[in-house]
């Protein structure tokens, strides 16, 4: 009881400001978790800057470059490699006319990527590209792409689309070979919703 | 709105509580109602053994099938659940809540303070623990079955792919994330509010230091979990594509977020366990700690490091050439302030009076198999070997060699030297050296030959193998059920030791040093209400 | 005493059991050479590794010794010191850039994907490979081939396991030995991982983005590795097999497949005129969905819901047919589910659809033909621009003009058929392999190695290795237990049997040195 007492009494002439103390820290600490869960959702914006500063994961540029080359780098050529993949579940048949061309860097290139819906249904289709190497990516402009858009198709119809584009003569020395790869995904659900 | 309620203050509350009763409530209600950090410190440590015993039952299975080539016992789809939660239950459940137990037993004991400074908030962080892993491990009896995309779970595997756990998955992930942010937040405040008179940042005892900073990097990194594990529950549920190529997200952004938290997590795991070893080598060697200054530096750069590392776990997911050098760099950097550490424990014993009592076994034990893990970790920095080691069995025997040999001896170093002041009591001298070399030679059994398969080539994460992996994978298996049963003679020495035996002093280790030894033992259920003064 | 000896027995069983010899302790040196390089790097770590932990250890075990209070020992009083703090932090760095500049250099070689000869495009599923040649019009699966028996040891604890147990496919992935091949990797559903320890070479397969990597091999021969990034239920049973050919060798293999191409092509086609009987469709059906199904669906229909919903009643199965079929040929977007339209051909797809609406109680009646499934879906592997129509006809005329070729070949031997006539071994190898390419090795393969499970491999195989009578009579009669295998009575002569037979007993390794003569096809065949 005695040191119940004692207790009591140490503590109600302190409290205060260690109350008020422990207050203040644990409001800027409740701050920092705030900012760090923000943080967390920041990091995916924070990320696509990143790759299309380094070319991280081989995204190419989402929306129509000008083409801004000063001049065609007519000693240098580069190996542009096309391939295709269709996702689970779109019954598409989608591949590039051409496998493989050769450019000059500077050059503008036009190439044509077939598809076709084999079912009856309509279906919105959307290529999602892919650069490899991934360094490669932020020097390969594409002026016009269908990629920027999605793609319907009604049952059974068939389509040629285009890709133009220029590879920058920035392009490092090292890579004589860049691949392009376009998976055809199928968006129907999300376009309804 | 909640830190209102949090806040309010506690002692005063406490007080009033004390002068009806006089003593504290019986039963169930002391438990369910307690805000004396040694209660909680009790119940958090009950709570991460009962986590390790179920952890390392769903381990045993593992062993079991991989005990022999072929499927025997369990069906692949299973197996991938048990390893996701064994993971996940021995991180969340055995290693992170054993630490926050030390810190609330210890913490308040070592700096002079009376209680945790927000108690009751510590009581809720305990509280909502055994939810997140009842919901958890409730999810092995529902239709989906538990998670069984790995402890990491990567997506797609967990998103789209995933058997319908994910949301189970993803709210106990949620609450145990609130509450390790809850202890870490109780951990900080404490130590820079509630130090004894006299006690500046560089005389709190090592322990302090390394809880301090860990907390730190709780409060970075939890969050940053928490919203890596909403972005996939709403990838999940709710169509956004952040991981999911078709909508322009990129699953390897996932590994990047998840590691960002993943890397500190690890220092989460082992900087403690640096403190803890910390205060017992120099007690057992009958001499200060060497460098005293050069550890509060090493574990703070280990704990800044820890933040520009985290690509080294996905050297093969095709990052670029600058990329994989930088984060080789930093990663083999981290070895510096490390090996700053294992020097000081050495030079510590050097020329000492040593004594090898069963806390100090352990932190020997720990010293050594911590390195032995530590140089398994350098060999994995090196980004071209990493991708042969890259998911193999070597990394799965270094991570263990680091959370097993490291954390949990560590868990259990401090256990044993705290246990006489906890209890009042010393526990069995013999039965605990039994648990001691039982479980050294069995978790080299265990986890040593895991680096041979894993250089042979054995993935992780496999239900069965190849033919040549069929003579380790016996003797591994054997270690681990052996390492398992060992564990129970933990229990047996802490329940002996809860129940009677020789009394304690007040300070039963002669080198022992620390306020928490000018207490009685046991440690009365109010201490430091009179702050002590500290020269 | 008794527990000793216990002990000492089990661990001799141990010894004596294990084939210490064979075991793998360290890493594998590999057959490129960056993979030397990074063996030369991994053990230049364990040395200094080892150095250091000789010196801290042994310090620590010095003092654990001699420094110990029950000898008496009185502990000192130093401690801190800036110029040992110093030391202890600037001698590993210096180590640490010791082995920074050696990993840095063979890194840099690592991801130097530039310049290759050939191109290989990996794409990866649950749970199988899928390789394209870039600039051939190659493609193909490649599925564990251990069977079922073998690791399911729930089911059936005797069955011997095989020697590459876990680590053997229907189809190896070829590349020539001494030339760059470049690997361009990506993933249809989830996150998978090439691996080839052999060649340092692993990287992860992520959907919707492509990784390179390369490698350079110096000796031929089949190097196995797994997939290394788990990737769901199957994870641990999808391997990894690269079989390195001498250049000359890669570039006849790439004939042979060419070959073997046009005739798949041309079966398929064929396959739209055929209709089959139900019984044919529930058979060939029963097989496919046990190799290609059954893993997700399982045996019975039940699946294992809700990843893998159950078949047996199930709303696909039982209503519109084309959905049906659509999802087993395109696959489900946001679901496991894959499209088997280009791994199954048109035909299997067919059988497995009958199968799936007419088993475990599924009574729909409903019967699939491959036309049924081509007209649902547009084709497969037909060629888009042509209608249907047209391309039954070109198909009916490629079917004539084979059955043309087929009907000379007979003719060519049939008047001079003399069953008496005893051939030489030569004579009848050189003949059989000409009948065996024609009329064999669709299903069985130029290799002898088949396409498991449907189309078993002949390459020892415990037919071919073993009873003549009863080998003359599966080639004459066909299978009574596996439909895919005909009766050649038919089409072949006895003198072309015989050849192939023998051609069989004798080829890939098979060497029963067994001859036989059209007489002894004619003494099975009366019989």
């Amino acid at each position: 009881m005695n040191k119940g007492n004692n207790v009591q009494n140490n503590e109600t002439q302190e409290q205060p400001s260690n109350a008020q103390k422990n207050k203040k820290v644990l409001s800027k600490l409740v701050l920092i978790v705030f900012g760090m869960f923000g943080f967390g959702f920041a990091l995916v914006p924070l990320y696509d800057v990143f790759c299309d500063i380094t070319g991280l994961n081989g995204k190419t540029n989402e929306s129509a470059a000008s083409y801004s080359a000063r001049s065609v780098d007519e000693t240098r050529t580069v190996n542009v490699q096309f391939i295709s993949r269709t996702a689970q579940g779109i019954p598409w048949k989608f591949e590039p006319m051409e496998r493989e061309i050769t450019v000059h860097p500077g050059e503008t290139k036009f190439v044509k990527f077939y598809a076709k819906n084999e079912s009856t249904q309509d279906i919105v289709g959307q290529a999602v590209p892919s650069v490899s190497p991934g360094l490669a990516a932020a020097y390969f402009q594409k002026i016009e792409c269908f990629c920027f858009n999605q793609q319907p198709l009604k049952g059974k119809e068939e389509v040629e689309m285009g890709l133009q584009f220029y590879v920058d003569p920035e392009l490092p020395e090292d890579i004589s070979t860049l691949t392009l790869s376009y998976t055809l995904y199928d968006i129907t659900g999300k376009v309804d919703s | 709105m909640t830190t209102d309620t949090l806040t309010e203050q506690p002692s005063a509350d406490h007080d009033s509580h004390d002068d009806h009763h006089d003593h504290k409530p019986t039963g169930i209600k002391r438990w369910l109602y307690t805000t004396n950090h040694k209660d909680i410190g009790t119940l958090y440590l009950w709570f991460s053994f009962i986590m390790l015993l179920t952890g390392g039952a769903l381990a045993m299975v593992i062993r079991a099938e991989l005990f022999q080539p072929g499927l025997q016992i369990v069906e692949p789809d299973f197996f991938n659940q048990l390893t996701t939660v064994h993971g996940l239950i021995m991180v969340f459940g055995a290693i992170m809540p054993a630490f926050t137990g030390f810190a609330n037993w210890m913490l308040p004991m070592m700096i002079g303070a009376p209680d945790m400074a927000l108690p009751r908030m510590n009581n809720w962080s305990f509280w909502i623990l055994p939810f997140a892993f009842a919901i958890l491990l409730s999810s092995f009896f529902m239709e989906s079955g538990a998670p069984n995309f790995g402890w990491t779970f990567y997506a797609p595997l967990s998103t789209t792919y995933s058997n319908g756990s994910t949301a189970f998955f993803v709210f106990a992930v949620h609450i145990m994330g609130i509450s390790s942010i809850m202890g870490a937040i109780n951990i900080v405040v404490t130590i820079m509010n509630m130090r004894a008179p006299g006690m500046t940042y560089m005389k709190m005892p090592l322990f302090v230091w390394t809880f301090f900073i860990t907390a730190y990097l709780l409060i970075a990194v939890m969050p940053v979990l928490a919203g890596v594990v909403t972005m996939l529950l709403t990838d999940t549920y709710f169509g956004t594509s952040f991981f999911d190529a078709a909508g322009g997200g990129d699953p390897v952004m996932f590994q990047h977020i998840f590691w960002f938290f993943g890397h500190p997590e690890v220092y989460i795991m082992i900087l403690p366990a640096f403190g803890i070893v910390s205060t017992i080598i120099p007690a057992f060697a009958r001499k200060k700690l060497f460098g005293y200054a050069s550890m509060v530096y090493a574990t703070s750069s280990i704990a800044l490091l820890s933040f520009i590392v985290w690509a080294h776990h996905m050297f093969t997911t095709g990052m670029p050439l600058a990329g994989e050098l930088f984060f080789m760099y930093c990663t083999m950097l981290i070895a510096v302030p490390t090996g700053v550490k294992v020097f000081n424990w050495v030079a510590t014993m050097w020329r000492g009076s040593l004594s090898f009592e069963t806390p100090m076994l352990f932190s020997l034990a720990f010293v050594i198999l911590f390195t032995i893990g530590g140089f398994s970790g350098l060999m994995l920095a090196m980004t071209p070997v990493d991708f042969q080691y890259h998911d193999t069995y070597f990394v799965v025997a270094h991570f263990h060699y680091v959370l097993v040999t490291g954390s949990l001896f560590s868990i259990y170093a401090g256990a044993y030297y705290w246990l006489p002041k906890w209890t009042g009591n010393m526990y069995s001298d013999s039965l605990s050296k039994w648990h001691f070399w039982c479980s050294l030679i069995s978790v080299n059994l265990l986890f040593f030959p895991m680096h041979f398969l894993g250089l042979a080539g054995m993935p992780r994460r496999i239900p069965d193998y190849a033919l040549q992996f069929a003579d380790f994978n016996k003797w591994v298996s054997i270690g681990g059920f052996a390492f398992g049963l060992s564990q129970l003679i933990f229990l047996a020495v802490v329940i002996k030791c809860i129940k009677g035996g020789e009394k304690a002093e007040a300070k039963p280790w002669d080198g022992a040093e620390g306020l928490e030894w000018t207490v009685a033992s046991p440690a009365p259920y109010h201490t430091f209400s009179t702050p002590p003064k500290v020269d | 005493m008794k527990r000793r000896n216990l002990s000492w027995l089990t661990l001799g069983v141990f010894l004596s059991s294990s084939a210490w010899a064979d075991m793998q302790l360290n890493l594998t040196k590999g057959v490129t050479e960056i993979s030397r390089e990074v063996y030369d790097l991994h053990m230049l770590v364990m040395y200094i590794c080892t150095v250091i932990g000789i010196v801290v250890f042994g310090a620590m075990f010095w003092s654990m010794v001699f420094h110990r209070k029950s000898k008496g020992a009185k502990p000192a009083t130093f401690h801190e010191s800036t110029k040992v703090e110093i030391l202890w932090t600037a001698i590993p760095i210096v180590i640490l850039i010791a082995m920074a500049i050696p990993a840095t250099k063979t890194l840099i070689e690592m991801e130097n994907n530039d310049n290759s000869d050939v191109t290989i495009q990996i794409t990866a599923s649950q749970w199988k490979w899928h390789y394209k040649y870039f600039d051939q019009d190659i493609e193909f699966y490649s599925v564990l081939s251990t069977p079922r028996e073998q690791y399911e040891n729930q089911l059936n604890d005797s069955s011997e396991k095989g020697e590459n147990y876990l680590l053997e496919v229907d189809r190896h992935l070829v590349i020539p030995a001494n030339k760059k091949v470049r690997f361009l990797i990506t993933s249809d559903d989830v996150i998978h991982a090439w691996w080839v320890p052999a060649f340092a070479v692993k990287q992860d397969a992520n959907p919707g983005f492509i990784n390179e990597a390369w490698t350079k091999v110096d000796k031929p021969g089949i190097y196995r590795g797994q997939c290394a990034e788990l990737c769901g239920k199957d994870h641990g049973f999808m391997p990894v097999v690269v079989e390195v050919k001498s250049e000359e060798d890669y570039a006849k293999w790439i004939d042979e497949q060419n070959a073997l191409n046009a005739q798949a092509a041309e079966a398929e086609k064929a396959s739209l005129n055929a209709s089959m009987s139900m019984d044919e469709l529930m058979t060939l059906g029963e097989t496919t969905y046990v190799a290609y199904c059954a893993a997700c669906h399982q045996v019975s229909g039940l699946g294992l819901p809700p990843a893998f919903p159950a078949l047996k009643g199930s709303p696909v199965a039982m209503g519109d047919v084309n959905e049906h079929i659509s999802i087993v040929f395109n696959g489900k977007a946001g679901t496991g589910m894959q499209g088997y339209g280009k791994q199954l051909s048109l035909k299997q797809i067919a059988a497995v659809v009958t199968y799936e609406r007419n088993a475990w109680g599924n009574s729909t009646g409903d019967m699939v033909q491959a036309s049924d499934v081509n007209a649902s879906t547009g084709g497969g592997n037909g060629d888009t621009g042509t209608s249907i129509e047209s391309e039954v006809e070109a198909v009916a005329d490629k079917v004539e003009q084979k059955t043309a070729e087929i009907v000379a070949v007979v003719e060519e031997s049939a008047p001079t058929e003399d069953l008496t006539k005893e051939y030489s071994k030569d004579e009848l190898m050189e003949m059989g392999e000409k009948v065996y390419l024609a009329s064999c090795s669709a299903c069985h393969q130029p290799t002898g190695a088949g396409l498991p499970p449907a189309f078993p491999s002949l390459k020892g195989s415990p037919i071919v290795m073993g009873d003549v009578t009863a080998h003359i009579d599966m080639v004459l009669n066909g299978s009574a237990k596996n439909p895919a295998m005909a009766s050649f009575s038919g089409q072949l002569t006895k003198t072309q049997i015989a050849a192939v037979v023998t051609y069989e007993r004798n080829a890939w390794g098979n060497n029963t040195g067994d001859v036989v003569q059209p007489a002894a096809v004619d003494a099975v065949s009366a019989k």
